[in-house]
């Protein structure tokens, strides 16, 4: 009986983790649309100078990073994808989300100093264990 | 000490550069994180613990190239890059470097 249960138990928590996973990430997806109306002036560019842009009289290092991780739903995609070959279209959003995140954590960094720019924007991406990354963005900030 | 990482420092004229600096740290993850991260790896999202970690030493090991620069008698440093790489044992090692320069304020 009590081995029935956990049997149960065990696909049970992993499909609620889950699908609460996938809410979550629609949520997070939402919060940073609406964050980001509030540093869309900020000027964001790989490139060294801002075009067009008086000359700066400040600069300074600004660094944003978040730690992020795929669902299981997501994980198990991911480990068949791997068999098959070609793209992992389940981790693609949760890449894209964590670092769209990671920039604007960066981004708001510098709207908290009174920025107009940041300006040589480098975007890194590590894996921390099997299936979190962390996504490190940072760039010079320029007012 | 102000830190870009760009090759110039708006508002200011490099005068002297100092020579390459730079910092590292090996971070080894808590335990008890680790067990919770399992947890959260069933439910995706951020792992608010490994970002902080990360933070923190991504911090130190600037603060450590910082220290490198005050004793080259250095006012700024320019060009800074991070790297980061998992080494043995889910170990996390931050790397920071750049150029130690002199800046003075532009005329």
């Amino acid at each position: 009986m009590t081995g029935v249960l956990i049997q149960l138990a065990i696909p049970l928590v992993l499909i609620v983790a889950a699908v609460g996973g996938r809410i979550a990430h629609r949520r997070r997806g939402a919060h940073i649309e609406r964050r980001w109306a509030d540093v869309a002036h900020i000027n964001l560019s790989p490139r060294p100078t801002l075009p067009g842009l008086d000359e700066p009289r400040h600069g300074e290092l600004v660094v944003g990073s978040v730690v992020m991780g795929a669902d299981y739903i997501r994980q198990v995609v991911g480990a068949w994808r791997n068999v098959v070959g070609g793209e992992i279209r389940s981790f693609t959003p949760v890449l894209d989300q964590a670092r769209a995140e990671s920039s604007l954590r960066m981004l708001e960094a510098a709207n908290a100093k009174g920025a107009v720019g940041v300006v040589n924007a480098r975007f890194e991406a590590v894996r921390i264990n099997n299936n979190a990354s962390e996504l490190l963005s940072y760039g010079t900030l320029v007012s | 000490m102000q830190l870009v990482n760009t090759e110039t420092i708006p508002g200011w004229n490099i005068t002297e550069v100092k020579g390459l600096v730079s910092g590292n740290t090996i971070r080894a993850k808590h335990l008890g994180r680790d067990i919770g991260a399992a947890f959260k790896n069933i439910a995706g999202g951020e792992l608010k613990a490994y970002t902080e970690l990360l933070a923190e030493s991504r911090a130190e090991a600037t603060s450590r190239m910082v220290a490198e620069a005050q004793t080259l008698g250095a006012s700024a440093i320019v060009n800074v890059r991070f790297t980061t790489s998992t080494v043995a044992g889910g170990a996390a090692e931050m790397y920071a470097y750049g150029t130690a320069v002199v800046a003075v304020p532009a005329p």
